[in-house]
């Protein structure tokens, strides 16, 4: 989303920090019907867990690639 | 059962933690103005930084209000693991573009903010007086929460009107004591506290309640109560189904960074790295949230009753119930440090607010000292509204959350749009916000909402009316009014 005339880095991979949203809100009337019981834990409960991890990976991930993009012009403001 | 080593060690923690707290801010800070004493002179490292952030996350409607909705409904509370890793992702992307302007621009509220995005200073008193409203919403969360505490500890001889004074009146000697550097050090204290605290029930509670492990607890609890592990949960007719979880987080995810007190918390951040890096591990925070859950299914196994089936009360209650009444009183000192300092710091934030951007621009001349004065005048009114609104309903904390996340809603749109979306105005985000609190607060709404969009939070409903009517009158202005902030 271009918001100005500023040359900024190119922030493509930011379209990655929706994944939560995919795993945690959108799959949600999904998973509240998997009757599966992995270890002992109700799915729903499951599958909110996992996105905890997988939301820190994706924002993990979009931080280095930040870095990457920052890195070769530091020339700033 | 209440004995009177629980009250005297609760005493005892909350006394020694304040002590120190103040301590460490006299050590650290000599000088007394409006700055420091909000925002802590924009110079909180990323330690400090992390640390007040979490103890947002670690309060006392995270442990007493997600096990007491756990015991009560079950599923539902879910919803602590769904927000917190949504508001990060959304926190990630949006902190860091607070954190510039309010640099660029020396902002120390989030009414600056506004005042100077939509160059109108009229706009940033209406903003003010809504984030206010919205704290003050808060902070009944917490003086619920510990003047339930102090009930449950030190005997039901106090009434719940005069607990909830005694809560407030608490709150209110620890601001005029302190100052944010203080509540920092108050906020590792029972950031601490309350983690070991919660190991050390979760790993010795299942065999309190005859289960064999942590995850035999869940297996128990699924067995004695078919249906609790999925939505709507166990109360069906309470509405709280996969369109409510959906909607409710994605309302606390879009709301968690607007509330007035974590504008503030982001400008005291020293860079935008520090930010980022936080953004990061936050998510990781929730999964805490298996414990206390895991707490709120041991209370089922163990058949807890708390008094007047309040929800809020369980994890108390199962404590005070089955473990020795040492353990009952740290708990109860860490609640009631869960409570004070979150509540102490929200009180801070409204009366910095009340000060800078509604009394100054209405009543110029007044000198900085005699405003940080009416604000800390101004502190006991909004404690006072709290407690009224704590004594009007019995409501469970979860509940009272998601109605402070409504209320806060009603600023996102202008925060939201005003740094993507040049066009965005004044007078669009004045009207987003009176159509917002309409579609919020009049009954009639409300029942038609519940026609058209049953199991939808009103919250985000309300917000989404703002943001179209943002939109629309954006569009409809003459497009070479407003100047952008960002460029």
């Amino acid at each position: 989303m271009p918001t100005g005339t500023r040359a900024a880095p190119r922030r493509h991979h930011r379209w990655l920090l929706l994944l939560p949203f995919v795993w945690q809100v959108a799959l949600v009337p999904w998973a509240n019907g998997v009757q599966a019981r992995p270890f002992g834990l109700p799915f729903p409960m499951a599958w909110q867990m996992a996105g905890v991890v997988l939301s820190t990976l994706v924002i993990g991930v979009v931080l280095a690639l930040d870095k990457r993009a920052d890195a070769p012009r530091t020339d700033g403001a | 059962m209440r004995s009177g080593v629980e009250g005297v060690l609760c005493l005892a923690i909350v006394l020694a933690t304040v002590l120190g707290a103040l301590l460490y801010g006299q050590r650290r800070s000599r000088h007394r103005t409006m700055s420091e004493w909000a925002i802590g002179n924009r110079r909180l490292g990323t330690w400090i930084f992390w640390f007040l952030n979490a103890g947002e996350i670690y309060t006392t409607f995270a442990v007493l209000g997600i096990a007491g909705y756990a015991w009560a409904y079950g599923a539902p509370a879910y919803l602590a693991l769904t927000s917190v890793s949504l508001a990060s992702a959304v926190g990630y992307w949006l902190m860091p573009r607070i954190w510039a302007e309010g640099h660029r621009h020396g902002h120390l509220t989030q009414a600056d903010f506004f005042a100077q995005r939509y160059g109108a200073r009229w706009l940033a008193v209406v903003v003010a007086l809504a984030g206010i409203a919205a704290l003050v919403v808060y902070v009944q969360i917490q003086i619920t929460a510990l003047a339930l505490t102090l009930r449950l500890t030190l005997g039901s001889t106090l009434g719940p009107v005069q607990s909830a004074l005694l809560a407030a009146v608490g709150m209110l000697a620890f601001v005029y004591l302190a100052g944010l550097r203080s509540a920092a050090f108050a906020a590792g204290v029972k950031d601490v506290g309350m983690i070991v605290l919660v190991v050390g029930l979760s790993v010795t509670v299942s065999e309190k309640v005859g289960a064999s492990s942590m995850l035999d607890v869940y297996r128990r609890v699924q067995e004695l109560s078919p249906g609790i592990g999925a939505l709507p949960g166990l109360r069906p007719e309470a509405g709280l189904t996969t369109t409510w979880l959906v909607t409710s987080a994605l309302n606390v995810a879009l709301g968690t960074w607007i509330f007035p007190h974590t504008f503030q918390l982001i400008y005291s951040a020293r860079d935008e790295s520090a930010i980022r890096r936080n953004a990061v591990w936050q998510p990781l925070y929730s999964l805490s949230y298996f414990f206390i859950i895991l707490l709120g299914f041991a209370a089922r196994l163990a058949g807890t009753r708390p008094d007047g089936g309040n929800p809020n009360a369980v994890l108390l209650q199962l404590v005070g119930d089955v473990y020795p009444s040492w353990t009952a009183g740290l708990l109860a000192g860490t609640v009631c440090l869960l409570a004070l300092v979150p509540g102490s710091i929200l009180l801070l934030v409204a009366s910095s607010i009340f000060g800078r951007n509604v009394v100054q621009p209405l009543r110029g001349g007044l000198s900085d000292r005699q405003v940080l004065w009416v604000s800390r005048g101004a502190m006991i009114v909004f404690a006072g509204i709290a407690v009224w609104l704590s004594s009007t309903r019995n409501r469970s904390l979860v509940e009272i959350g998601l109605s402070a996340y409504a209320a806060i809603g009603m600023l996102a749109p202008g925060v939201f749009l005003g740094l993507v979306w040049p066009r965005a105005n004044a007078a669009g985000v004045l009207s987003g916000i009176v159509a917002g609190y309409l579609s919020l607060l009049l009954p009639a709404a409300d029942a038609w909402w519940a026609r058209a969009l049953p199991g939808w939070d009103r919250g985000l409903l309300a917000m989404a009316v703002n943001a179209a009517v943002v939109v629309a009158v954006g569009l409809l202005t003459p497009s070479r009014a407003p100047v952008p902030a960002g460029s």
